[in-house]
């Protein structure tokens, strides 16, 4: 599921990027936001979303956190 | 030798550039703040004897990956100019991110020191990183650093362990393939290999007392101040009480004390040169120099204490949230939250905040950004707006408040329009480190703000002075040369030179040649408006109100000046909104690199100047006396042609992108 | 020409002159004349525009 579409104040596992912008997909990377990779919506504010990635804040908008595809945590260690 | 400081954007390294250089630097609590690379030396205490040591400060970075355009400054330093040390400082409370670029640096051949910074921070949340055990994981040597306090600040280890790296030969931590990888699935494999040695030596150096991914008091606030319907409010309110307390309260205490010396000053000299003096030099000195500088000068207390509520304010970290806040009327203008960092800048210096467009990766975006950052009343257009508020509204804070606010909606407007003319449809993504909140800091406020003050009395002393000394000169003569008669101003060059001007503005309510003078001289510098009004009309002291209507023979400010508090206003918005400085399009022009974009900004800007201050003379003028204001007729039509030739220019992007579409189908 | 006139020539001479003398100064150490000398935040340009 979209990223939107997430619970608050739960981890998530990042199932794909779809970012549509050349070097979006890159950038996040590096902020250690792939597949695989733990992610948290901390709150939804204004029209952006303040996500948990590897200790650190960001907000991220509507449109991006719809480019970021998300599964269920307990799902993926099943998957494991 | 040389070292280069690396990091994370927001990870304190133009802190750590200050604190061990010496310099005075511009530094926020929010990412992006430094877009130059900045070079400086060590200072001596710093030093236990031994060569000098050169540190160039580089702009923040999250990786050295080649699909990451935006961070090739970092690379391209390292590989082009060879620093002896690379300096690494890595957020201590954010190791699990920060040491991906760590690793990627060990593996550049350049010797590294790792330099643990905001340690205290951790302190406090009860984290703990086992330094020895990274400096082995790493195989380089980390110092835990505080850039922020004075002293025990590990900045001299760090130096130490600078210097007796150089030369070494350093191993980085195995990864494999990592040499070869050239394609774009190699180097993505190998850097989420990376990721996960990464996570290794976090799992074995560091204990954390508090899961980053729990809520704290931090987002709790974070959902206030962001909040959908509060936050903008928040906003607003904040900057009325920067203006309150600037422009009401403590500035104007602070101004008056200042201006009586330099009113005292001008006292001195003008019994010190006595009766005998030929009156133009007289005058020259007195009214051209002292009393045109002085006007200027006299409105850096109120100044000062602006700057230093601003700086409290980007120290505190919540510049980024504001951002978030705009991120969304900006989407509907075809820009991002990226865009408000420029403008935010450009409250300091339209210059450098035309130079943050750099981060913008979409040239339309950057171009457009450039070209409406500069309707942000930068420090120089401050004085103008301190002498408006003081002279026609009684000292009000919305007046300032107002003009921010107003910047910002017609930063809006006009972006949409520039998005109708260009036709660019591109969606954007905004994404942004939020920095953590923190007490701002006294005395970095203090810093800053002194340096500003430096910076604009320089200033007030070089450029400002000769324009006013020009403007006195021009003043003085008529075309003949001769000395003008005291009772027929209007006969000087100047008067000569701006008249022509002066009727365009008739419509905008201030049709002199004294205010058409000014105009112009405030494209050399925006602080010249001041300066020019008050050699062209003899007056001095600006701050003093009272003072200023016995100058003008016992009548209101009305008398001085020949116009009312609406054509005030209307001259006011006209300065705030017209093109910025020389030196601001100079900077527009080589980022946005198109001769067609810079003279698009500079026609589209005088054309918001106009009709902006048109729109708020004449029905600034209907509303106060239910009339019309002078020269309606021809405004409309001038105003009615620039509305044409934009609707034009939008008409014709769509004709030619219907057109390709036809040509595409 | 009284004496007091030569002397507050020289005045007006010296401090333009000065002012003069900075400006030119700072523009040849690359800051942008006017601009960059006189910013307020002018440390972050302090290094000529290049591309």
């Amino acid at each position: 599921m979209k990223l939107n579409d997430a619970a608050l104040d739960k981890e998530y596992y990042v199932s794909a990027i779809n970012a549509c912008e050349e070097g979006m997909g890159e950038f996040l990377f590096t902020l250690g936001c792939f597949p695989g990779e733990k992610i948290t919506v901390i709150s939804q504010v204004a029209s952006s979303y303040i996500v948990s990635i590897k200790d650190a804040r960001y907000s991220i908008d509507e449109n991006l956190a719809a480019a970021i595809l998300v599964e269920d945590s307990s799902l993926a260690t099943l998957a494991v | 030798m040389k070292i280069a400081l690396t990091g994370n954007p927001n990870s304190g390294k133009t802190t750590l550039f200050n604190a061990i250089t010496g310099k005075i630097e511009h530094v926020g609590n929010w990412p992006g703040v430094t877009v130059e690379k900045k070079e400086g030396d060590v200072k001596q205490a710093l030093l236990s004897g031994g060569e000098s040591i050169t540190v160039v400060d580089l702009p923040g970075a999250y990786s050295l990956s080649p699909y990451t355009s935006e961070e090739s400054i970092t690379k391209d330093f390292v590989v082009n100019e060879s620093p002896d040390v690379i300096v690494n400082i890595v957020d201590a409370g954010n190791i699990s991110r920060s040491l991906f670029f760590t690793t990627q640096l060990l593996e550049l051949g350049v010797p590294v020191v790792v330099a643990l910074n905001k340690s205290d921070l951790n302190e406090k949340k009860g984290t703990v990183i086992d330094t020895l055990l990274l400096s082995e994981a790493l195989k380089c040597p980390v110092i835990e650093t505080v850039a922020t306090e004075g002293s025990n600040n590990g900045l001299a280890s760090l130096m130490e362990a600078a210097v007796g790296v150089k030369g070494k030969k350093q191993s980085a931590p195995a990864l494999r393939g990592s040499r070869k990888a050239e394609t774009r699935e190699e180097v993505e494999a190998v850097d989420k290999k990376r990721f996960a040695l990464v996570s290794d030596i976090v799992d074995q150096v560091e204990r954390r007392k508090i899961n980053s991914s729990k809520q704290t008091t931090q987002d709790k606030v974070d959902r206030v101040v962001a909040h959908k319907w509060l936050g903008l409010p928040i906003f607003a309110a904040i900057i009325w009480v920067v203006f309150s307390v600037s422009q009401s309260w403590l500035g104007p205490v602070l101004a008056d004390l200042f201006v009586g010396w330099i009113d005292a000053f001008y006292g001195v000299v003008e019994g010190a040169i006595g009766d005998n003096v030929n009156p133009v030099l007289s005058s020259l000195l007195l009214d051209g120099i002292i009393g045109g500088v002085g006007a200027v000068v006299g409105f850096l207390p109120l100044i000062m204490v602006l700057f230093f509520m601003l700086a409290l304010l980007e120290d505190s970290g919540y510049m980024a949230r504001v951002a978030l806040i705009m991120d969304r009327f900006f989407k509907k203008i075809g820009l991002s939250g990226k865009s408000i960092i420029p403008m935010i800048v450009s409250t300091g210096c339209a210059i450098p905040g035309v130079m943050a467009t750099r981060t913008i990766r979409n040239e339309r975006q950057r171009r457009t950004t450039a070209m409406l950052a500069p309707f942000m009343p930068c420090g120089a257009k401050l004085p103008i707006i301190a002498l408006f508020a003081g002279v026609f509204f009684n000292d009000n804070a919305w007046v300032g408040t107002s003009m921010y606010f107003l910047a910002i909606a017609m930063i809006i407007v006009s972006g949409l329009v520039i998005r109708m003319i260009t036709g660019d449809k591109s969606v954007s993504y905004f994404i942004m480190e939020l920095p953590e909140y923190r007490f701002p800091s006294l005395k970095r406020a203090a810093v800053s703000m002194f340096s500003r003050a430096k910076a604009f009395i320089i200033k007030a002393g070089t450029i400002i002075l000769v324009c006013n000394a020009v403007v006195q000169l021009l003043q003085t003569f008529n075309w003949q040369f001769q000395v003008v008669a005291e009772d027929m101003p209007g006969t000087s060059i100047l008067a000569a030179l701006a008249s022509p001007l002066a009727w365009v503005f008739i419509p905008l309510g201030f049709g002199l040649w004294q205010f058409a003078a000014a105009a112009i001289t405030g494209f050399i510098a925006k602080e010249n408006v001041v300066g020019t009004l008050a050699v062209t009309f003899s007056v001095t002291n600006f701050i003093d109100v009272e003072e200023l209507a016995l100058v003008g023979g016992g009548n209101e400010v009305m008398g001085v000046f020949g116009i009312g508090a609406v054509a005030a206003l209307s001259y006011l918005v006209f300065n705030l909104f017209t093109p910025p400085c020389f030196a601001a399009i100079g900077a527009m022009n080589s980022e946005m690199e198109s001769r067609k974009w810079i003279w698009g900004a500079i026609g589209f800007q005088l054309g918001t100047g106009y009709v902006l201050a048109f729109l708020v003379y004449q029905l600034g003028t209907l509303f106060t006396t239910g009339s019309i204001g002078s020269g309606f007729v021809p405004g409309l039509i001038a105003v009615g042609a620039m509305i044409v030739s934009v609707v034009y220019l939008i008409h014709k992007n769509n004709k030619t992108a219907s057109e390709a579409v036809l040509k595409a189908a | 020409m009284t004496n007091t006139d030569l002397v507050v020539l020289a005045v007006i001479t010296a401090v333009v002159g000065l002012a003069v003398f900075k400006m030119v100064r700072d523009k040849k150490k690359g800051a942008s004349g006017c601009s960059c000398s006189g910013c307020p935040v002018a440390g972050q340009c302090d290094s000529p525009v290049k591309k």
